[in-house]
């Protein structure tokens, strides 16, 4: 790994960790609060959170092989690797959209359940 | 793909306006941790600047933050990509402190699932000794 400078390691280090520590937290507690209250939308946190982390395992990879392309001119595969750096990117985004919102919605679902009570309480019965 | 970015600076900021509403709203009302409001707190402020800059353009706080920058910091152009000093731009800064705020918020919801795993044993263990 030696075509890697060693700014490359500390900021990916850096954001590794954080990355790390993120996925761990919010996956265990996806899956726990799923097994605890049984809401899907804790589920499909977890697995959108899941895909995110693989995404971004694999944009890392790909900077770093784009880091290599980059030093050593001549590979061909150069533009390839950027532009599936970029497609894996926006879809890391994506899924981290898909997670967010469904981590949102659940955590909501208290005030969205006492709305709707609220409105079948005021709706007037025949 | 530029012409996407605005979009999606506009569609963060709402799902993380959003978030936080829902956050502040539970603790308002009960026992929610509050690194899971610290959190989106943060991640409002950072796609608050994104927006921001997105409105102004021209990259100003890029501007304002290589003026903070010492000079014997700043980036020299002989060691592209060798130097520490290359990654303090604005788009790194601002996405470590956007991490940080999702760490923070996982950290809060990872702290809301343990008090709820531990309400819920001590409930099976209530449980079985009443009549």
């Amino acid at each position: 790994m030696s075509f890697l400078p060693a700014s490359f390691f500390i900021i990916f280090g850096c954001f590794g960790l954080l990355y790390g520590l993120m996925f761990a937290c919010l996956l265990l507690s996806c899956g726990k609060l799923h097994r605890l209250e049984g809401q899907e939308a804790w589920r499909v946190g977890f697995y959108c959170i899941l895909i995110q982390a693989i995404l971004v395992c694999l944009s890392v990879a790909a900077s770093a092989l784009l880091i290599y392309q980059l030093r050593f001119s001549g590979v061909q595969w150069f533009e390839a690797t950027s532009t599936a750096n970029t497609i894996i990117s926006y879809a890391s985004r994506l899924f981290e959209f898909a997670g967010f919102t469904a981590i949102t919605l659940a955590l909501a679902r208290p005030f969205r359940k006492s709305a709707s009570t609220k409105t079948s309480e005021n709706t007037p019965s025949a | 793909m530029a012409t996407v970015e605005p979009f999606i600076t506009l569609v963060f900021f709402a799902l993380y306006v959003a978030l936080l509403t829902v956050c502040l709203k539970r603790r308002s009302r009960g026992s929610f941790p509050l690194t899971a409001v610290i959190g989106p707190w943060l991640m409002v402020f950072i796609s608050t600047l994104g927006v921001a800059e997105m409105i102004i353009g021209e990259q100003r706080f890029e501007v304002i933050l290589q003026t903070l920058i010492p000079d014997k910091w700043a980036a020299e152009p002989s060691y592209a990509r060798s130097s520490l000093s290359v990654w303090l731009n604005y788009s790194t800064i601002t996405g470590l402190i956007n991490l940080a705020g999702m760490l923070l918020f996982a950290i809060g919801i990872f702290t809301l699932a343990r008090r709820r795993t531990r309400a819920a044993v001590a409930a099976q263990q209530v449980l079985p000794e009443t009549p």
